[in-house]
């Protein structure tokens, strides 16, 4: 099991270091942060140096990072990691360099009843939370990283940026907090068009997922759609919502799901996820992108991007970003939009040889276009540098939509006794994955 | 490095010694003991909560606190929690370097242990237990057997985990515990029944682990879904070794199991799969059918995994290992799931693109090709090489699809170079299985558009192989002759593939040939083994080109290529749900003894206190109440004194001085403020006697160091001086009677002369004895 657990920041300080078992060299942070920035991207969860074993996970910037002499299981030292992870956002509401640092004895409790000589212990949120003596300290409110929107990279998926999360990111410890809970039905899309807009390929991810400030972690009944069905049979099509296949978290009894479509939940603190699902069906993509390219002249090229919202005119996608690369051996670029455009913005970026195209709101059935003037330098002819056109890639975010039709028919809590009925909320989110189109 | 929180809780320190604080960590670390110390008479808890949490933090950044030990014993008479986990956590840190004074603090420990609170008892228990050394053990036991029957099952736990700890520092200690590890299998708590499998597995680690009788392994599947998912998942990993006595018995088992592979997480899935791989190994064709069972849980986890990229990884790691032993086709159809995504990090793209060349066949090639054939137009580079090693893969693979393929590389031969660098090297694998193919790669090997080394020598080797196919091959060969910049493995290649292409071409190829026999043997440095082959071949082609020629022409032919057989079969041997299977590597290959790296560590360990017992020898350092900075040297501006000292620069002599120096009192003012401090010093007072105004200036002139200006204000004599040798030297220079201290304060123009100057003083200052 587990030698020790790091916790580094993006520069590769220690904010964390618990040795539990001394059997390996205390240097192995250093050689951590060595190895990782040897790789040109992210560096592999998992590598071995000098026969150390390093598993770590990537949260908030942060390296969460586990060291070990044994032959580990791979997905349980990682899982075990992610764990952590969530605990400590459990506990500080939010997981960032920032709140580490000020928390730092708090998040040496959580590691300690978690882990004893490297070996997971208690490691639900609800568990620890009786043995922990120290507050959560909250980060500055105005502080200048909250205020930034995350970029939609983020290597949480599901963190939604549309929706105020205020009321989700706080801590399990806070004693006044109200009563209740938290459903997200979060899908991730990815569609892929080819150059006539047709689809190559396509699917969704999706999850719900809870957070719950319940008291007394009481039974839950959560039904879904009448009409689901999971497993796809070979060519079958029908009116109803087909889950290829999903998944579970350990708090939850699937064996009524066949016949009810329900699900019961023993709800753990803090946040977690019922049920994944992956769809690989057909489905109308809430984007269509219809790009054209012109050879004006054997150094000028110009290409103009159709799009088109294809959702109900109630619904508004936010931060539609689509990104357009261009040759390499561009002189130059000029981006049109068209008159009077609102909330909507295109760049030139020379250094990456990109063009951002932000559109900051769009509601459903309308069209936007954008037009790039590409000049080349002279070494490379238009006819072979429209080939390097593209991908284009587009990012957005969709809130209180998704594409499966998957619903919350109703969350029963049950067992409620003498308090008041508990809120709950029900959210839904669509968001890209990958969304592209090639040319 | 300073961490975030240093300046909430600064305000701590009197103000006074802030300046002796920055870029010292051998004084921050004095700074603390004493604030520590201080800390003990403290009322508050919250005052005293700051100053501990400050050494943890610390210790946390990898400074050496060990010296506060003491100090911190001391403190461990708390009765606040949040102090005493923190103390804890330190005193477990430090003991292993502390072990004299370890048991200052066991007493606390034990206290603790008796507490009423089970959550006391438990966290103290554990606390005890991993205080590193041996001294500690008599301690420890009685402690430990009379937690494992506690009533809490919190303290039980964490008594078997004690066990594991004391079993690595004096395993004799431990006799017959096994059995008791045994019983408490059967306890109430999930959490002590998973402790004590651990604790069995590493105290019977050389027998092999705990033994799975048919009865223990029933109960443990009873109690199963009791367990947290990495309870379930260590129970699962135990079964895995398990062999059932019929078929009966593990088709029972394995439809039990079943179910566990719609969990998600991704710890009891693949340790389920694990367990139904190793029941049915034998059984090739209940084999067949678990694979195609367990694909579809995989595939979800590898697509959705919560957003969990690094739990993706590792489970597309093991679907490439499922595909490798042969098994491919079960995943053929869903392809569409190992397409790369835009969001993905570099390493998920990469792995995905393994498995795509793996799976590819008749029934998802067509889309399959186009999707390769755009990744390797990708920006990033890798993506790019590793999608035309993937084509690659598959046209040596699949030999009916290989002309497509080659048409298909060979279109990209206008992008970058990288690029064809890397169809080139491909090109060389595709051609030595089927030497047909040429045609079709001409446009790239006449392109001129090679760069990379390695390509180029591939790049050699093919012209050179398929001379006679290749219209421009001798005036491609003819462009590397004479080329300086070679490396001698091309230069070798060169030759070998110009001597092929001159049996088959010899016309156009004596010219060339001739040339490189010139440009070897006639350059004197060239690498003797190169020159000599070159003369040997040079002679041979005088003597007897015919017999030469029949030497080359060997007629070996290749009808196995390495990768066809993709069985590996090393991999065979790997374990699954294991990180064989992620680094693709036997076991042995990087899994070493704990022997190995207790050596490392000690050998660490006793460093650390060499160099803390150099420290201390070198400078003894007084501990006085109140004040403990005199032995601080600091020195802004110049961060990295061991820089400094290391560059051995030539120290000042009484002569590098200027005899008879003057400027007046304004310059001396003006250098003094518009100057930065270049270097300072405190010690402690030595000499009481001589620390007055007149032998000070004494002693100084005598060093060629003039007074300017002096004064004397409740027993602290302030003065100032200054000199010349390259540049000019000023000195703030103050003897402190009540505290017994000496400090100098250097300016200079030039920085490091300020720290030269400032030696030089410490040397006379030291030489009369005024400080020590």
């Amino acid at each position: 099991m587990f030698s020790q657990i790091f916790i580094l920041s993006p520069r590769g300080d220690t904010i964390i270091n618990r040795d539990f078992r001394s059997d390996l060299p205390k240097s192995t942070p250093e050689t951590f942060f060595r190895q990782a920035k040897t790789y040109s991207g992210d560096a592999n969860p998992l590598f071995t140096v000098d026969c150390i074993q390093f598993a770590h996970i990537k949260r908030g910037g942060l390296y969460i990072v586990g060291t070990s002499r044994f032959n580990l299981q791979p997905a349980m030292s990682l899982e075990l990691l992610d764990r952590l992870a969530k605990e400590i956002k459990d506990f500080c509401g939010v997981i960032n360099e920032e709140v580490l640092r000020k928390n730092f004895i708090l998040i040496y409790e959580i590691l300690d009843e978690s882990f004893d000589f490297g070996y997971p212990q208690l490691m639900a949120t609800e568990q620890i939370k009786p043995l922990i003596v120290n507050d959560p300290i909250q980060p500055q409110p105005d502080s200048v990283m909250n205020s930034l929107r995350p970029k939609i990279q983020t290597f949480n998926i599901f963190v939604p940026n549309t929706i105020g999360s205020q009321a989700v990111q706080r801590s399990v410890l806070n004693k006044n907090q109200a009563n209740e809970i938290f459903v997200d039905i979060y899908e991730k899309l990815n569609v892929l068009f080819n150059s006539s807009a047709y689809v190559i390929n396509q699917s969704i991810e999706g999850c719900i997922q809870m957070t719950s400030f319940l008291q007394g972690n009481p039974p839950l009944k959560l039904a879904l759609n009448d009409d689901l069905q999971i497993g796809r049979q070979q060519g079958q099509y029908s009116a109803g919502v087909i889950l290829d296949d999903c998944n579970f978290h350990e708090c939850v009894n699937a064996n009524e799901l066949d016949m009810n479509k329900t699900l019961r939940i023993q709800p753990p603190d803090g946040q977690f996820v019922v049920m994944n699902y992956r769809i690989s069906g057909d489905y109308a993509a809430p984007f269509r992108l219809f790009p054209i390219i012109e050879e004006i002249s054997s150094s000028k090229i110009e290409v103009t991007i159709k799009l088109k919202a294809c959702f109900d005119a109630k619904i508004i996608a936010s931060y539609a970003t689509i990104r357009i690369p261009i040759p390499k051996q561009t002189a130059n670029a000029y981006t049109e939009l068209v008159k009077n455009a609102q909330q909507e913005t295109a760049e030139y970026d020379s250094n990456k040889k990109m063009v951002e195209w932000q559109i900051k709101k769009l509601n459903g059935g309308q069209e936007r276009s954008l037009k790039i003037k590409l000049t080349l330098q002279a070494t490379q002819t238009a006819h072979t540098a429209r080939k390097e056109i593209g991908p284009i890639a587009m990012n957005f975010e969709i809130p209180m939509f998704n594409v499966s039709r998957l619903q919350i028919k109703y969350l029963r809590i049950e067992e409620r006794g003498n308090t008041t009925n508990p809120h709950r909320w029900v959210r839904y989110i669509t968001q890209s994955s990958s969304y592209v189109c090639r040319i | 490095m300073r961490p975030h929180y240093a300046s909430s809780i600064a305000n701590i320190q009197p103000p006074k010694q802030q300046q002796y604080f920055e870029g010292n960590r051998k004084g921050e670390v004095n700074e603390l003991k004493i604030l520590v110390k201080n800390n003990l008479s403290e009322k508050d808890d919250k005052k005293k909560r700051e100053v501990i949490k400050k050494v943890i933090a610390y210790m946390t950044l990898g400074i050496d606190v060990s010296k506060i030990f003491p100090e911190m014993c001391m403190a461990s008479y708390t009765n606040d929690m949040v102090q005493k986990k923190m103390i804890y956590l330190y005193l477990t840190t430090y003991a292993e370097q502390n072990k004299d004074l370890a048991f200052m603090a066991i007493s606390t420990f034990q206290k603790d242990c008796k507490h009423s609170d089970p959550k006391i008892r438990g966290f103290a228990l554990r606390n005890l237990c991993s205080l590193r050394f041996s001294g500690a053990i008599e301690y420890l036991m009685p402690a430990i057997k009379e937690s494992l029957s506690d009533i809490d099952p919190y303290v039980r736990k964490t008594a078997i985990m004690g066990c594991v700890k004391v079993y690595y520092m004096q395993p004799d200690y431990l006799s017959n515990i096994e059995e008791q590890l045994y019983k408490m299998i059967s306890d109430n708590d999930p959490l002590v029944i998973i402790n004590a499998i651990h604790a069995l597995n590493e105290v019977l680690a050389q027998e092999g682990g705990m033994a799975l009788s048919k009865k223990l392994v029933d109960y443990l599947l009873g109690r199963l879904k009791e367990f947290n998912e990495w309870g379930q998942a260590t129970i699962l990993d135990e079964l895995s070794k398990y062999q059932p006595k019929d078929d009966t018995e593990m088709f029972n088992i394995m439809n039990l199991l079943e179910e566990r592979l719609k969990h998600s997480c991704s710890a009891i899935v693949l340790a389920v799969i694990k367990v139904f791989m190793n029941f049915t190994k034998n059984k090739p064709q209940i084999y067949q059918q678990v694979i195609t069972r367990v694909k579809s849980p995989l595939v979800t986890l590898a697509s959705i995994s919560e957003g969990n990229f690094e739990i993706m990884y590792t489970i597309l790691c093991h679907i490439k290992f499922i595909a490798s032993k042969g098994y491919n086709q079960v995943f053929a159809q869903d392809y569409k799931c190992f397409y790369s995504r835009v969001d993905e990090p570099t390493y998920i793209k990469l792995i995905k693109l393994e498995i795509l060349s793996l799976i590819a066949c008749d029934i998802n090639l067509g889309d399959m090709l186009n999707e390769l054939g755009e990744y390797v137009t990708d920006v990033d580079q890798e993506i790019s090489k590793k999608s035309i090693q993937a084509l690659g893969a598959i046209a040596i693979r699949l030999p009916d699809l290989a002309n497509a393929i080659v048409k298909q590389l060979s279109s990209f031969i206008t992008l970058q170079d990288y690029i064809t660098n890397e169809i080139i090297i491909v090109f060389k694998d595709i051609l030595r299985k089927d030497p047909k193919h040429i045609k079709d790669c001409l446009d790239i090997i006449q392109s001129d558009s090679v760069t990379d080394q390695n390509s180029k020598i591939t790049l050699i080797y093919i012209l050179g192989q398929f001379g006679s196919q290749i219209p421009l091959a001798p005036y491609i060969l003819q462009t590397f002759v004479g080329s300086a910049e070679e490396s001698v493995e091309l230069k070798h290649a060169l030759l070998t593939s110009c001597i092929k292409v001159f049996f088959t071409r010899a016309p156009e190829m004596q010219e060339i040939l001739g040339k490189l026999f010139y440009c070897i043997i006639n350059n004197e440095n060239e690498d003797i083994d190169l020159k000599d082959r070159a003369a040997f071949y040079y002679r041979a082609l005088q003597n007897n080109p015919n017999e030469l020629k029949k030497l080359w022409q060997y007629g070996i032919k290749i009808d196995k290529f390495l990768e066809e057989q993709n069985i590996n079969q090393e991999a065979l041997l790997f374990e699954f749900n294991s990180l064989s299977v992620i680094y693709e590597k036997n076991v042995n290959k990087f899994i070493k003894s704990f022997e190995y790296f207790n050596n490392l560590r000690n050998k660490e360990l006793q460093d650390q206190i060499q160099e803390s017992q150099q420290t201390t020898t070198e400078k003894q350092e007084p501990i006085q109440d109140g004040f403990d900075n005199e032995q601080t040297i600091t020195i802004p501006n110049t961060p990295n004194l061991l820089e400094i000292s290391n560059q051995s620069q030539p120290s000042l002599t009484i002569d590098s001085f200027v005899l008879d120096y003057r400027i007046d009192v304004e310059y001396f003012e003006n250098m003094w403020t518009s100057l930065n401090n270049g270097a300072s010093f405190t010690r402690q007072l030595a000499r009481i006697d001589i620390a007055n105004e007149n032998s000070m200036e004494q002693l100084f002139n005598r060093y060629r160091l003039y007074n300017i200006a002096a004064g004397e204000e409740d027993n602290v004599l302030q003065m100032y001086f200054y000199g010349a040798h390259k540049c000019q030297v000023f000195f703030e220079f103050e003897i402190n009677k009540n505290l017994n201290t000496v400090l100098l304060n250097t300016r200079s123009e030039l920085e490091d002369q300020a720290y030269l100057a400032q030696k030089y003083v410490q040397d006379f200052l030291k030489q009369s004895n005024l400080i020590s």
